[in-house]
Parts: structure tokens; sequence; C-alpha cells
């Protein structure tokens, strides 16, 4: 029998009133490439945080070759031989690549004064970038080159950190093909020098080709480890995503009405690739597909936020110029930013004033804001969506996740949009605040707006929208009618890339 | 300010002084006269008030009706009401065939479908039965039964073996409590074991009720929340049922209304 380098027992970790791990048993033979999967908030990346030290678990023990461990900062677990490349590379900017490579292995000239020996550091990571086969200038500086690129960067770091144990959170999501070969190759490479690897994906088509084991990952627990070769893809994604869909999503069924916004072949850089598609009057559609596929990308067009290379947008059968988001707002559109404390609210501004924030000109003549009609307005919506607050004095930084949303859909009604783009809207708010938001979602509708609801949550997606879109790598690849949505279908397409024809 | 509030406060003015001029109501609530005309318009169509040369009157049953509990102003709940019926508009499609249980809110509801076609009800409350009536193109079925004068509705053993003759595609049953350990109730036994009966009629059971029936306890139980797939109400119930709701696979349906002039 083997001895397992790593042996995680009985961790747990509550990270809030809706999620925790809990009763993690799990082990890492050396040499092994250890797949996590599981869905967007399943625990995956929490779990691997507890092992490199960067967020203390709240029970259970870590062994590492069969002595335990306490790791309490990312240095402690580097000491010990661990270390984590992050889905959103963490390096220094303003550095260059050799900088950041050697970060933590710079080589010396003079040991005890510690300092750097530039000439060799630039030299050795010339060596390395093109061992590894990364084509990339060893002294460019961080900030001028691309989010593949810096993720393999993370890895070379990764990869000359001596490392015994390494933790890969998500490293393909921004990859392309011929960036997963070379990282294919270091994964070779490290295997053979004996080092263990975690490695979180989605891609499952990925997995098979890198990983020797997979563990699926479900609310927060293990659901089961096999090997891969005994593991069927549809039985992978049977673990991953549960039981059937529930029916609890209060979908109203309206007749949808013509065409209020129509897409045709945009393309933006790489992350969006001829996307078309139209929304009807009363229509909810949804959008979902992994991180880095390109999902916000489309809220961001469609909010005038980011600048397509080329393709139109169509809102009520005419061509929209949508430069900013000001542009947007006069042609009835809305956002819902995924991050509502940075994009979405004013944090330090009153309740009533973030209301009141995307028409003004309602409330205002040329020079003065009718304050009373504001307050009048906010203190509505208050009452009638439930936002649970002492008054709409309160600034919007009190407020719980749940409540702010609601806040930011108030805004948005108050502007009269036409059309609402809501990205991400229900996630890290409890259960009581998403059925509002549902029902929100309703009374838009009823009053005659269109959706489009982008989510990873599959089920809030097949219970609320009228079609599913699901996008892989840029592309959308497939388009599916409430009625045939399952989940098993629509990871299908968001993991495996597969277009719906084939 | 929004319509329903509007007209809750115009409401309130005529009954205390059972006339009032336009231009007075306009300064008073900040809109324009146009905005008050058309209230007055829609409360004059409710048979609230008349319309008189700058001005409205207060209709003379007015002061009658607000001593009973039919759908009238001093209905508390009458806004929640109107609110439920919005959303059971949308559920009912043409040419379905329905039950509406006894209850003010069902009585909304009628109201509000009279605009659909070719739609049968089945009803064990006459003012429902009345108020659909006005559209020919709606079938109405009345069960026997008998007949509770003070609120004009059937109950009893004939009513329950009338009603096994049919069969409907949704059933809207308008409850009086809602608890997590007492689950449904109403008032009274008759109209509890009725309500069991319909219930094993339909493909679909639809509850509705106001935001105050929840942590209510009414005398005779129905059945469990777990006995209908839908739920009916109005955005300020509790949190706990929110989530006892969702994690128990019933479809919860709150209409808001928020902004009234939106979109």
């Amino acid at each position: 029998m083997i001895e397992p380098v790593l042996r995680l027992e009985n961790i747990n970790k509550k990270m809030s009133d809706f999620f925790a791990i809990s009763n993690i048993n799990l082990e890492l033979l050396p040499g092994e490439v250890h797949a996590i999967v599981g869905e967007n908030g399943s625990g995956k990346s929490t779990l691997m945080r507890i092992i490199a030290g960067t967020l203390p678990k709240d029970s259970g023990s870590i062994y590492l070759n069969g002595n335990p461990v306490d790791i309490n900062s990312s240095n402690e677990a580097k000491k010990l031989g661990i270390t984590m490349t992050h889905q959103e590379p963490s390096l220094f900017e303003h550095f260059s690549v050799a900088e950041n490579v050697y970060f933590d292995n710079a080589p010396f000239s003079r040991h005890f004064l510690k300092t750097v020996n530039w000439s060799k550091m630039n030299a050795d990571c010339r060596k390395l970038l093109s061992k590894l086969n990364i084509h990339l200038d060893s002294q460019k500086l961080v900030k001028d080159i691309g989010n593949a690129q810096r993720q393999l960067i993370e890895i070379a770091k990764a990869y000359v950190s001596n490392a015994k144990i390494i933790l890969m959170d998500e490293p393909t999501s921004s990859f392309t093909e011929s960036e997963f070969i070379i990282l294919q190759d270091i994964i070779h490479e490290l295997k053979k020098s004996g080092v263990s690897i975690f490695y979180i994906s989605h891609r499952l088509d990925e997995i098979r080709q890198l990983c020797d084991r997979v563990t699926v990952m479900r609310d927060g627990e293990i659901i089961g480890t096999e090997s891969i070769c005994n593991m069927e893809t549809s039985k992978l994604i049977t673990m991953m995503t549960g039981l059937d869909i529930k029916n609890r999503y209060p979908k109203l069924s309206l007749k949808t009405g013509k065409e209020v916004l129509k897409v045709f072949n945009i393309s933006a850089g790489n992350t969006l690739k001829d996307i078309s598609f139209s929304l009807r009057r009363r229509e909810i559609i949804g959008i979902t597909g992994l991180a880095g596929s390109g999902k916000s990308k489309i809220a961001k067009v469609l909010f005038g936020v980011d600048r397509v290379d080329s393709g139109e947008i169509i809102v009520d059968n005419r061509l929209a110029s949508l430069r900013s988001p000001l542009d947007a707002i006069k042609e009835g559109i809305g956002y819902v930013p995924e991050d509502r404390q940075i994009e979405g609210l004013f944090m330090y501004l009153k309740i009533f004033e973030n209301i009141s924030a995307s028409s003004i000109s309602q409330f205002s003549n040329k020079y003065v804001i009718d304050s009373h009609k504001e307050k009048d307005i906010a203190t509505s919506f208050v009452d009638k969506l439930g936002i649970m607050i002492g008054t709409i004095y309160d600034k919007a930084e009190n407020l719980s996740g749940g409540n702010q949303q609601k806040v930011i859909l108030a805004k948005w009604m108050t502007s009269k949009s036409k059309i609402f783009i809501l990205d991400e809207p229900t996630r890290g708010i409890d259960i009581a605040a998403k059925v509002d938001v549902y029902n929100m979602m309703n009374d838009l509708v009823r009053k005659g707006a269109s959706i489009i609801m982008i989510s990873s949550d599959i089920d809030e997606l097949i219970g609320m929208c009228d079609r599913v879109m699901v996008l892989y790598g840029g592309k959308i690849v497939a388009s599916i009618p409430q009625s045939e949505a399952t989940q098993e279908k629509i990871m299908y397409y968001a993991t495996s890339g597969k277009h719906a024809d084939e | 300010m929004f319509a329903p509030e509007r007209i809750r406060i115009i409401k309130g003015i005529l009954l205390d002084k059972k006339h009032i001029n336009v231009s007075d109501l306009s300064a008073m609530l900040n809109v324009s006269e146009v905005t008050i005309r058309r209230d007055l318009e829609k409360l004059e169509k409710e048979k609230f008030l008349t319309r008189a040369h700058g001005g409205a009157i207060l209709m003379d049953h007015n002061h009658d009706e607000t001593e009973d509990d039919s759908v009238t102003t001093d209905d508390p709940f009458f806004e929640d009401r109107l609110e439920i019926s919005e959303i059971a508009f949308h559920m009912i499609e043409d040419g379905d065939i329905i039950l509406l249980s006894d209850g003010p809110t069902n009585q909304c509801i009628a109201k509000k479908i009279l605009s659909k076609r070719n739609i049968t009800v089945l009803t064990n409350d006459l003012n429902i039965a009345s108020e659909l009536s006005s559209n020919a193109s709606i079938k109405v079925i009345i069960p026997g039964g008998d007949l509770d004068s003070k609120t004009m509705t059937l109950a009893g053993k004939l009513t329950e073996e009338n009603i096994r003759r049919f069969f409907v595609e949704k059933a809207f049953i308008e409850v009086d409590g809602a608890s997590i350990q007492r689950g449904y109730t109403v008032q009274s036994i008759e109209k509890a074991s009725l309500i069991q009966e319909m219930t094993k009629i339909t493909k679909e059971s639809i509850i509705v009720c106001h935001h105050k029936s929840f942590n209510n306890i009414a005398f005779s139980q129905i059945g469990p929340l777990g006995m209908a797939g839908k739920l009916i109400t109005t955005p300020r119930i509790p949190d706990e049922y929110k989530n006892y709701l969702f994690n128990n696979n019933i479809q919860l349906f709150t209409a808001f209304n928020a902004y009234e002039g939106g979109i």
C-alpha cells in the first residue's frame, strides 16, 4: 500500500450561514494528479485554500507524509512544500516575468547579503521558459501580458518552487488549445519528478487526459473518489449535479411578444466569438457557462461597458450604438452586475439615493432634485420589496447581500428599463431573498420587460428561464428550451464544448 | 406616489368627507389633475363614487357595505387580494377549466379573469358566480348544497357529492391560516371538508391567501403545506416560510406591483 503524501481527516469549515464544507476526508498519493470537480460553490476552492494555508480550518487534521501539520499561512505551506496556483493569477503587475517567477526562489549572488543575481535570474528564466515552451520575453512587465500567459507564469512559478504538492485552481479557464498542451507537458514533467497535484477544473475532457483519480464535491461535501478510468462521464455529471431538478422556482408562463433585442455575430477579442441571439418581449433567457466562457462579457457588451470588435446590436428594430452605459440606459437597458458591491451600488450613498441613481432626470428639473418624489418612490419600494432596513436614509453598505440586490433591482425598475441583464442575481444571498428576486423577475416580465439572466446555478436557470443558452470558449454551443433543459444536458455542453448538432 | 396609494388616500378622504374636488386632490397629492381624473374614473367603475363637475361624490351604498366584510375599502387586505389576482390571472389560459373556492380573494380573481375567453369555472361561491355571469363566454357551474346566506356560499354533503362529478385543471383554494406546524386551515369544519374534496378533483391545487394568514391557525385543518405545489401570496410573508416552501419544492408566487408607472 502506498503511503499518501497528504491526508485530510474530517476537515470542517463554515464560511457563512449558507455555505460550509464538512467532513472532508481525502488522500493525495505521490506523483498523482488528482482532479477535484463540482459545480460552482461546491467547496473546491475553499478546500484548496485550507490546504494552502490561506484560510484557517474550523476543525480536522492535515497529515503530511504521515505527520500531523499545522498550516497557518501560505509561507508555512511553502516551507512544507505546498504551493497553489490561483484561478486569478496573483502576480506583481509592475514586475517583470522573471521577477515574478523567481520571487520566492531568487538566485542570490551573495547569500549573506541577499543581493539578487539579476543576470543569472534572467538567464535562468529564459532557459526555463524555452524549456517549458512558453514563448515570452522574461523581462516583459506582467501588466503588459494577457490572462492565459499570466496563468502560465503562475504555473512556471510553482514549477521552480520545488514544491512537492501543487494545488492548481482552474488553471485552464483562460486557455486555448496551445496553452493547454504546454500545461500538459509541464504536468507530465512534474509527475515524473514525483510531485503530486490537486487539479480543479470544470472541463471533463481535460481531466480525462491529465488526471489519475477524480473526487466529486457537492454542497461542501465529498460525494466520492474514483479512478478516472472507472468513471463514465455521465456518471460523473450525475454525481456533480445531484438530484433531478426540483420544481420549486415560481415561473410564470407568459406569452412572449415581438423581438426587443437582436444580437448579430458579435465578437470581442478572444472572449466572444460570433454570438447571435434574440430576446422577445416578456421572455427570460438564461446564459450559463464555465468561468472564462464569456458569459459575463456578454452582459458588459450589452451595457456598453466593453466594446465589440464586430457585429451588430439591434434594440427595438433600430441599430443601437452602445458606447457607454449611458447609451445603454437610454436604450432602456438595465444591468445588475455580478459584483454588486463595487459595480452595482454607491455604498456610501443612502438607500433612496441609490434607488433614484439611474433615473435622476425623472426627479429633477434642470437644476434641482425633487427629493420628496425621490423619497416617496424609495419608501414604496422598500415597503413592497420587503427590504429590511431602519430607514431609507441608511447607507447601502449596511444592507445584507439580499437587500442590496433588491435595491439594485429597484433602481432599474425606477428607471423604467425594458431589458434587464442580471449577472448572477442570486449568488451569495439567502433563500428568502432568492425567492423575492425570482418574483421580482416575474413582476418585470408581467409588465412587459425582458430579462437576460446569467447564472452558474443551473437549477435556477432551468426553473426560471424560457430558454437556456450555453457558452463554451466564447461561443454559444447550445440553446435549449425550458421543456427540454436538464442539468445533465447543460453540464454536458458547458464542459465538453460539443456543438448541439454534433 | 403610486396609484394604489393614491387611491387609498382618495377613498379615505371620500369616506370621511363624502365629496371632494379635483384641484384640491391634485394639490394635496402633488400629481396632475389628469392623473386624479383617471383615478376617479377608475373608482367610478368600481362604483365607489360618482364623478361630478370638478370633483366626485361618494356613492351611497358605501356607507352600508363598510359594515360587512365583503370586498370594500375597509378590507385591510384589499391590495393583497388585487396583487394575488394579478398572478392568478397569468396562470389561467383561455379555454381552461378551473375551480374557485369561496372567499374574497377568489372573488378578486373572478373579477380579474372576466377578460378571459371560453373558460369554465366551477365554484361554490355565489358572489363569484354572479360576478362571472357578466361575460357570456365564461361557463359557470354551481354545485348544490346548503346556502350560508351571510356569505352566499354553498357547503355540506350535497356540495361535496356534486363536485365529485367534475374534474378541473386548476383549483384556486382560498385558506384562512397557513402554518408550518398545522398546515393550511379554514374557519369551519364544513369548509375544510369541502376543500379536501376539491383537491381530489383537480390536476393542480393553487393556494391563495393574504400575508397575515401566515403563522395564523384557523379552526379546522385541511392538510399540510405540502398538499399543494403552488402558493400565491404577497412578499410580506415571514422569511421562514419563504425558506420552508423553497426547501420543500413548493412554488411560492408573490406579486410586487412595485412601481405602477414602470416599464
